[in-house]
């Protein structure tokens, strides 16, 4: 039994937001990152998110959501020419990563609404609560 | 005697109506909650569940229901697939959320007051 019913729906969703923000975050800072560990320029994240079930019984209520994966894009970044890099090929070709700005910034706007909306049903269950321990007064 | 007091039809009902209210606001937080999850479907009150409530109301057995599994399902009548497969409009569900805000606040004000009634009741003065 929870005094806020759903609290623990609402904070996974918090927690889920606040690590595609984090991907984003890692995305923009790597945006010009040519050479990673692997030796590779480096690839944009992918966040993609899944439902928690509540309890195992099937057709049970939909819980909260946890992230599934986060998965590297494949596709190939843009070639560009600049001879003095020091990770430039033979032809002067510099493999620079696949973050596209405008991508990152749309899925940091979605998740800071997604962040919001979840914050106004926290709002919305402690008004309720509070509804609630005031029966009788 | 005194369990006639809390077993009275209205008061039982606005027992069983604030169960479902709370069920109801955690189906709506877990859809806002889902949001960005791809093929994710809505969950409501299911309709059947609502139904079989106000017949049990009618019947004059106003806890009945509430006891019952599975008031939460997927709902069937929710259109509008995103791309991704989800169908949860967030207007729509934070909307949603308010009204069940407000009828939880209604019940509570009733069951408040008539617990003020029978206070009245058993001091025979109105405080």
């Amino acid at each position: 039994m929870n005094v806020i019913s759903g609290i623990q729906i609402t904070g996974s969703a918090l927690t889920a937001e606040k690590t595609r923000m984090d991907i984003v975050a890692q995305n923009i800072a790597n945006a010009q990152t040519t050479k990673g560990a692997d030796g590779k320029p480096y690839h944009r994240k992918v966040v993609s998110f899944e439902t928690l079930m509540n309890g195992s019984a099937p057709g049970a209520p939909a819980g909260g959501v946890q992230v599934a994966s986060v998965t590297d894009d494949p596709t190939p970044g843009p070639m560009v020419y600049n001879p003095g890099h020091p990770d430039a090929d033979s032809k002067g070709m510099v493999a620079m990563p696949n973050v596209n700005l405008a991508y990152e910034m749309v899925d940091l706007i979605s998740s800071t609404r997604g962040y919001e909306a979840n914050l106004a049903v926290v709002r919305n269950a402690k008004q309720m609560a509070h509804k609630a321990l005031t029966i009788g007064h | 005697m005194i369990d006639k007091l809390f077993n009275d039809p209205t008061y039982a009902m606005s027992k069983a109506m604030l169960d479902v209210t709370t069920q109801r606001h955690e189906a709506l937080a877990a859809n806002i909650a889902n949001v960005n999850t791809p093929g994710y479907h809505r969950v409501d009150v299911s309709s059947t569940f609502t139904d079989e409530l106000q017949k049990q109301f009618k019947a004059g057995h106003p806890d009945a229901a509430s006891a019952r599994a599975n008031i939460v399902a997927t709902d069937p009548t929710a259109g509008s697939v995103r791309s991704d497969g989800n169908n949860v409009q967030l207007d729509q569900e934070l909307l949603q959320m308010g009204s069940n805000e407000m009828q939880y606040e209604t019940l509570t004000e009733f069951v408040s007051d008539s617990l003020a009634q029978l206070k009245t009741a058993i001091k025979g003065q109105v405080t």
